[in-house]
């Protein structure tokens, strides 16, 4: 027989900041960004966060605000901060209030952005901002996944939402993937993707890259790409100027 | 304590049936209570190698089923006490192993107080192999110095990483070792064939020897003599090496270089 019961669970999801501006001058601003990357975007679910939004009053605004969002391809679920009026305004409109994450929110507020709550690997941020999460990093909530044996032919590894580091080689016909960097102490024989959400700040990280297919947020290259100067050598696979690159160590 | 050992590659064709025949009778011949079972359900070859298929009655099939009982199928090896063969089926097909008549008839086998169960593994990754390699304590991977089927033995190992009972129940894992067969040390040295150091790299998994490619070998197949029994033959003597390196002793790995060909080899050939 099975149960049918209530259990907490930990999940990423994205947080929209809004602004102390129209929601449609918010939402346009947002409809660039999503366009750099919208599969990453597309039917995410995503929280609004509204403490500096006090437009957002009545039920009726968080109604539109909620359209607003979908019109962009997103999915409202819920909402963070902002004051007890406007919480019980936005719960009525099916919006229920989601507590803070426990890590401050990197950008300054007033500014419109989408971010991950907590989890979510560096995204393109301008150089400028402070303290850029960085994925893997223990403690901030990213979870990294260590392998420590031989990735063997026909096995195919996935971390999701942050880096991969595996301690030996990944075999030929095996298969690597994080949504972070890829780390690898070994020999690179089969695969590696690394950004797979499209982070085009991932890179692949090996011992001797011996590889038949690296790729980086959707980029690749393919055995017969690789340079013969590197083949062999340790080396990190790398986005600069918008092309995939292998460096040398 | 019986230690259930699979021998399996994952190809066909790289000695896995030679070598079960060879292992498992190299450990009665060092007195341990021994019985080789054939898992490759359908093609039936162990008897063959072990010269008893004219006294196979009842099958590893019919024991799962309930139609024979387990002393009933047993076939005592003749040449070797404390060895014992069970052959399989040759009419059915790899469906007939559930696991839990695999399971139930290991446990017997575990009950009559053998030492080593050894499986001697069909080739793939379906089904049969993996009912195969299931219960094992240690695996003996048999591979060719040749790239595709070093691949495929990388596959085998993620599979018993993954989908063997000791993996699925977070116990200690499967003991993996590795045995290079039909090593050609003339073919290496022109560069036809990877070297123990290649395939080494790629597998990384202790080595308990390097059977080098021999005559004897199909000699003793077509005979029904394991080779092992050869040890006038270079396979024969590496076979018994490697039993004893699987059995934890020290040696020396040999027949890794070409042999030095006297005046008389060069002009009448060899069949070392």
């Amino acid at each position: 027989m099975k149960e049918n019961r209530i259990s907490g669970a930990m999940v990423t999801v994205l947080v929209i900041r809004l602004a102390r501006e129209p929601v449609a001058d918010a939402v346009a601003s947002l409809a660039e960004q999503i366009r750099t990357s919208p599969s990453f975007y597309r039917n995410a679910p995503a929280l609004l966060e509204v403490t500096a939004a006090s437009e957002l009053r009545s039920a009726e605004d968080f109604r539109a605000a909620r359209e607003a969002v979908q019109g962009l391809g997103l999915v409202a679920v819920g909402i963070q901060g902002g004051s007890p009026t406007q919480r019980q305004a936005a719960l009525v409109a099916g919006l229920p209030s989601f507590p803070a994450s426990a890590r401050p929110a990197a950008g300054p507020a007033g500014q419109s952005e989408a971010a991950a709550a907590s989890q979510r690997p560096r995204k393109a941020e301008p150089a400028a901002e402070p303290a850029a999460p960085v994925a893997g990093g223990l403690g901030n909530g990213t979870p990294s996944r260590l392998v420590t044996q031989n990735v063997r032919s026909g096995t195919q590894i996935y971390a999701e939402g942050g880096d991969l580091i595996v301690l030996a080689s990944v075999s030929a016909g095996a298969e690597v993937i994080a949504d972070g960097h890829v780390h690898i102490y070994g020999a690179l024989r089969g695969r590696a993707l690394a950004g797979a959400r499209g982070d085009a700040d991932a890179r692949i990280f090996c011992r001797a890259l011996e590889a038949e297919l690296v790729s980086v947020a959707g980029q690749y290259l393919v055995r017969e790409d690789i340079p013969e100067a590197v083949q062999g050598r340790a080396a990190t696979v790398l986005i600069e100027n918008d092309r995939l690159i292998i460096r040398e160590q | 304590m019986t230690k259930v050992v699979v021998v399996t590659s994952g190809k066909g064709g790289v000695g896995k049936t030679t070598s079960s025949a060879a292992i498992g009778t190299g450990l009665a011949l060092r007195g341990h209570k021994t019985v080789i079972i054939d898992f490759d359900v359908g093609l039936r070859n162990l008897d063959l190698i072990m010269g008893c298929e004219r006294r196979v009655v009842f099958d590893f099939v019919n024991v799962i089923n309930g139609d024979a009982t387990l002393s009933q199928a047993l076939i005592k090896d003749k040449r070797v006490e404390n060895l014992h063969v069970f052959p399989t089926s040759q009419t059915r097909d790899k469906d007939a192993l559930t696991m839990s008549g695999v399971e139930r008839v290991l446990d017997e086998l575990r009950e009559l107080k053998f030492d080593y169960i050894v499986c001697d593994s069909p080739a793939g990754i379906e089904h049969g192999a993996v009912a195969a390699l299931y219960f094992a304590d240690e695996a003996i991977v048999v591979t060719n110095p040749e790239v595709s089927s070093v691949r495929d033995s990388d596959r085998i190992l993620g599979i018993l990483a993954s989908k063997s009972r000791r993996a699925q129940r977070g116990e200690e894992p499967v003991h993996e070792h590795l045995l290079l067969t039909r090593y050609s040390a003339d073919r290496v040295e022109r560069g036809e064939m990877l070297t123990v150091k290649d395939v080494n790299d790629i597998l990384a998994i202790p080595l308990i020897g390097v059977i080098p490619e021999s005559p004897a070998v199909l000699k003793a197949s077509n005979m029904g003599v394991p080779v092992i029994h050869d040890q006038e033959s270079l396979a024969g003597q590496a076979y018994s090496d490697a039993v004893a390196r699987f059995l934890g002793e020290k040696r020396d790995m040999r027949f890794l270089a070409p042999p030095r060909k006297g005046l008389l080899h060069k002009l009448f050939g060899t069949n070392a």
